[in-house]
């Protein structure tokens, strides 16, 4: 048993003193049995070798009431002509949420009996979401609909107290359905505090489901995401992950090209400053033949930030044709940033298709004269360039989601955290 | 507008300039004309304000400030332009998005109104017009995919939409067939007025044919070897440079 695993068990207690008891189901008590085995990931778990949790571990986390929040106070962050659902530190709020499903649609309070979700010491943060959450957002698309308007999850941490949000979302599609889903994580305090939530999502065949997440979580914060989907057949699946918020933020996609022909597209951007710590870690994996993975990520580091990209490939032996491209663009804009991107293949199949690529740089001085030589100050040039540098991974986005992102890279541009 | 007084400039440790001394008075075209390696963009990068090139001795002075304290943003809002001999492209950047924060950005520093997104349009299309540009290039990223002659059409766009009261042409007219060197031409010529200064660099007489200058100078060595009228320019097109350099 490893030291972490040894501090698992009172964080554990704490964590459950702090929040609102979960009835047991076996699946619960497995996820607790998981966690308890591993604790948090320490950085000898390879997948978490960049990331260390300790400071997780010693948060005082307290039960505490949430300060009032109102529909103003959210209004930066909602997205406009959207089903809302709103989580307040973690707690559904159906006074606050906006939505209305038809069609047989499916939309609100997802009641998480808790599905343990993989295995091994890396998945223990997951399992301790298992064993804790007794809250997140559910859509349900029945087969053949298209969801009329994107579906919004929005968490926002209050702050005035340490506090935990172990939250779990649900998205399922039936077969040829469409929906697009964007998760907005918000923070109002600046004190101390632990999102941690994952997504199970299931995309039947010849489903869609277009997947976005804005992590802008208050400058304290501490932050873990996942998200697992499975695509089935002809399914496809695209993720963006824009995070800038954060003491700390870990990014888990995980994607299983289970059907043949089935597709995911990732892309994201890391951008961080003053001493944020931003962890993307994916896995895609092909499992069927016939797939195509499509992953683009870019990361702009100023100051004393750090930004990790870790991306898996693994391709079974029986996936044949599979069509994977990945590749990771850093930009460091300050002498101490750091970015590190560790692509990791593991080809099983011997007809595929597979190319990676990583590259880091400055901005261009070219450019940068360029637009100085116009009138445009050096500032402003700076920020039309990183704009320019992050604008190419969300093309592509449907216009409201695509809004939402880009209006928070710009704020993050201008110097707002 | 411009006195330019025994300049001397490194790029790399390098001296290019040698003591180079000019004058520009408004409503003045001067030609600077010379073999390659003599100096003729590096005087162009310097006066624009470009990083890596050093002033070691001299002086630039622009309206009688000395421009060489000013960073090269602020050169662009006191009306200095620059026609880059190889027009940068900048992906992801649209060229109405990025030319209206420059128009702006000069607009704010010389204390007039900023143009709206409707007006800004209402001039552009007005100046792509004279330049018989297409307007689908307001939408396209900076120079990115543009052809040598598109480029360098673009340059001239910029240059009337800023409106400079000091114009740098550096080797506008290379890349460009005889159908563009007209349009480009016809655009300098229009932006020609008594209260505005040109200075054309060329390694060619050609383009003197399409906007005639008032003075010619021939650049060798880093300095101005000999300096004339337009008939210069067809004295160098038969003689060509050999012999100026020795001479200076």
């Amino acid at each position: 048993m490893s030291v972490t695993a040894l501090s698992a068990e009172p964080l554990l207690r704490r964590l459950e003193a702090a929040q609102a008891p979960a009835v047991d189901t076996p699946a619960r008590t497995r996820a607790r049995d998981l966690f308890l085995r591993y604790g948090l990931p320490h950085r000898k778990v390879e997948a978490w070798k960049y990331t260390d949790l300790k400071p997780v571990s010693e948060m005082p986390f307290v039960a505490a009431v949430s300060a009032p929040v109102t529909a103003a106070d959210l209004a930066p962050w909602r997205l406009a002509d959207a089903h809302v659902l709103v989580f307040i530190d973690g707690g559904f709020r159906a006074d606050l949420s906006e939505f209305n499903a038809t069609d047989g649609v499916s939309l609100g309070r997802a009641a998480p009996g808790a599905s343990v979700s993989g295995e091994a010491a890396a998945d223990a943060v997951a399992a301790l979401n298992g064993a804790l959450a007794t809250d997140g957002a559910l859509v349900r698309v029945p087969d053949g609909v298209s969801l009329d308007r994107p579906v919004q999850f929005l968490f926002v941490a209050t702050g005035g107290a340490v506090r935990s949000a172990q939250v779990r979302n649900r998205i399922d599609l039936g077969r040829g359905a469409s929906a697009s889903v964007v998760e907005t994580y918000a923070g109002l305090g600046t004190e101390p505090c632990w999102t941690n939530v994952v997504t199970d999502a299931v995309v039947a065949p010849g489903a869609a489901l277009d997947h976005a997440i804005l992590q802008s979580q208050g400058s304290a914060a501490w932050h873990t995401g996942r998200i697992s989907a499975r695509v089935d057949t002809a399914a496809r699946f695209s993720n963006c992950t824009v995070s800038l918020g954060a003491a700390t933020a870990r990014q888990d996609i995980l994607v299983q090209l289970a059907g043949v022909g089935a597709e995911c597209r990732l892309t994201g951007a890391n951008l961080g400053r003053g001493q944020q710590h931003l962890d993307y870690f994916s896995r895609i994996d092909h499992a069927a033949r016939e797939g195509r993975s499509v992953q683009d990520i870019r990361v702009a580091v100023d100051d004393r930030a750090m930004s990790i990209f870790q991306g898996c490939i693994a391709v079974a032996p029986d996936a044949q044709k599979t069509d994977a491209k990945q590749l990771c663009r850093n930009l460091l804009l300050g002498e101490r940033s750091i970015a590190f991107a560790k692509p990791e293949l593991e080809i099983l199949a011997d007809d595929v298709k597979c190319t990676h690529g990583a590259t880091t740089g400055d901005l261009g001085v070219e450019e940068l004269f360029y637009l100085r030589a116009r009138g445009i100050g050096a500032d402003e040039a700076r920020q039309m360039l990183v704009a320019a540098f992050v604008a190419d991974v969300l093309e592509g986005l449907e216009a409201p989601v695509r809004g939402h992102l880009e209006s928070a890279v710009s704020q993050w541009l201008r110097g707002a955290p | 507008m411009l006195e330019i007084e025994n300049l001397h400039a490194s790029v790399d440790g390098k001296e290019i300039l040698r003591g180079l001394t000019l004058n520009v008075r408004a409503g003045e075209v001067h030609a600077i004309m010379g073999p390659n390696g003599s100096g003729k963009s590096t005087l162009s990068y310097v006066l624009a304000g470009r990083d890596g090139y050093e002033v070691t001795s001299g002086s630039v002075r622009y309206f009688g400030k000395d421009l060489l304290a000013l960073p090269a943003e602020e050169r662009a809002r006191e009306g200095i332009f620059l026609a880059f001999q190889y027009p940068v492209e900048i992906p992801g950047v649209a060229n109405a998005n990025f030319l209206k924060s420059a128009v702006n950005a000069v607009r704010r520093h010389q204390g007039v109104s900023e143009l709206d997104a409707m007006d800004f349009l209402k001039l552009a299309r007005a100046r792509m017009k004279l330049l018989q540009m297409d307007e689908k290039f307001l939408s396209r990223a900076v120079n990115v995919g543009f052809s040598g002659g598109e480029k360098k059409r673009n340059e001239m766009f910029q240059m009337a939409m800023l409106e400079p009261k000091l114009a740098l042409l550096d080797e506008t007219d290379s890349g460009l067939d005889i159908d563009a060197l007209r349009i480009v031409a016809d655009g300098v010529n229009a932006l020609r007025s008594p209260d505005r200064g040109i200075i054309m660099i060329t390694h060619y007489q050609r383009l003197l044919d399409y906007i005639v200058p008032d003075f010619v100078h021939v650049l060798a060595q880093g300095r101005i070897a000999k300096s004339g009228g337009k008939e210069l320019a067809l004295e160098l097109e038969k003689a060509g440079y050999a012999g100026i350099g020795e001479a200076a």
